[in-house]
């Protein structure tokens, strides 16, 4: 553990007001990334709003959607 | 993406993955065949994760590189296997298994990468400006006060040392789940509370507009 204090720039200022509603768990987005990654394959208007949300909000799960989304790109 | 004739009643799957899942639950040569391709596969998905986030391991080499991809895709075929019953084949059943090798080959970098640094949970933050001039200046820092400010009064200390982790110190959150004993779930749902506070504390003093569609409560 440390005693910095560290910096609050405008981008993590924007990160940390971030609108994640409405509400879904990693787990949640786990079990239907499959399916939504395959859905915006065949149609990039394909919308989610919890999917959208919560990849807005979650870096972890947006590179692993972005990683699906290259792979199956390339099958 | 590969579309295959679709002959099993449900509208994403295909014959052939219909019989690869009855291979891997059968056991003598069939299922040994099924496994190796299903491993096969998590390899590519791996790897791919893996050769992604290369830049999170600077020091590592690509026999690095490939124990890791190697282990991960270890780790995933042992997860698919449990939650097979799980395929709901809403997706090709190659999509819904590569989704595992990503999964397990991202926490093992992240965690790879920061398996030597001390991890921050900061309490407060200290505002900086980045504007480009000084009247955007003195927007961006009665801004950034009032966020400062709600950190400080709106959140509780657990929702404010995640908050300021995941976002400000950028402790990528698996590894955060690691060293608190917890979990992605629980703390996505921590981080996504505090951003409701947030939000509703920057409304509440002007400094963000309300959503379009919520009316006050």
């Amino acid at each position: 553990m440390t005693d910095r204090v560290p910096p609050l720039d405008p981008s993590s200022a924007a990160n940390l007001l971030a609108d994640t509603d409405p509400y879904l768990s990693c787990d949640d987005c786990f079990a239907r990334l499959d399916e939504y990654v395959e859905s915006l394959a065949r149609d990039p208007g394909h919308v989610d709003p919890a999917m959208r949300a919560h990849l807005r909000g979650c870096g972890a799960c947006a590179d692993e959607a972005a990683a699906l989304a290259e792979l199956l790109q390339q099958s | 993406m590969t579309t295959a004739h679709r002959t099993t009643g449900h509208p994403m799957s295909t014959a052939d993955d219909e019989a690869w899942v009855a291979d891997l639950a059968a056991s003598g040569g069939p299922g040994d065949a099924a496994l190796r391709r299903l491993h096969a596969m998590l390899l590519r998905a791996t790897r791919h994760q893996v050769w992604r986030l290369r830049d999170l391991l600077p020091g590592a080499g690509p026999g690095d590189l490939e124990d890791l991809a190697q282990q991960a895709a270890d780790d995933a075929a042992m997860a698919v296997l449990r939650q097979l019953v799980g395929w709901q084949r809403r997706s090709r059943f190659s999509t819904w298994v590569y989704k595992f090798g990503i999964l397990q080959a991202g926490v093992a970098v992240r965690r790879h990468a920061w398996r030597q640094r001390e991890v921050p949970l900061p309490d407060t933050v200290v505002v900086v400006d980045t504007a480009p001039s000084p009247d955007d200046i003195a927007e961006s820092s009665q801004f950034l006060c009032a966020v400062r400010d709600a950190i400080a009064t709106e959140l509780t200390p657990h929702q404010r040392r995640v908050a300021l982790a995941l976002l400000v110190e950028e402790v990528p959150i698996d590894v955060l789940a690691e060293r608190l004993g917890t979990n992605r779930n629980a703390l996505y749902k921590t981080l996504h509370d505090a951003r409701t506070r947030l939000r509703a504390a920057l409304v509440a003093t002007g400094h963000l507009e309300p959503r379009a569609d919520r009316s006050p409560s």
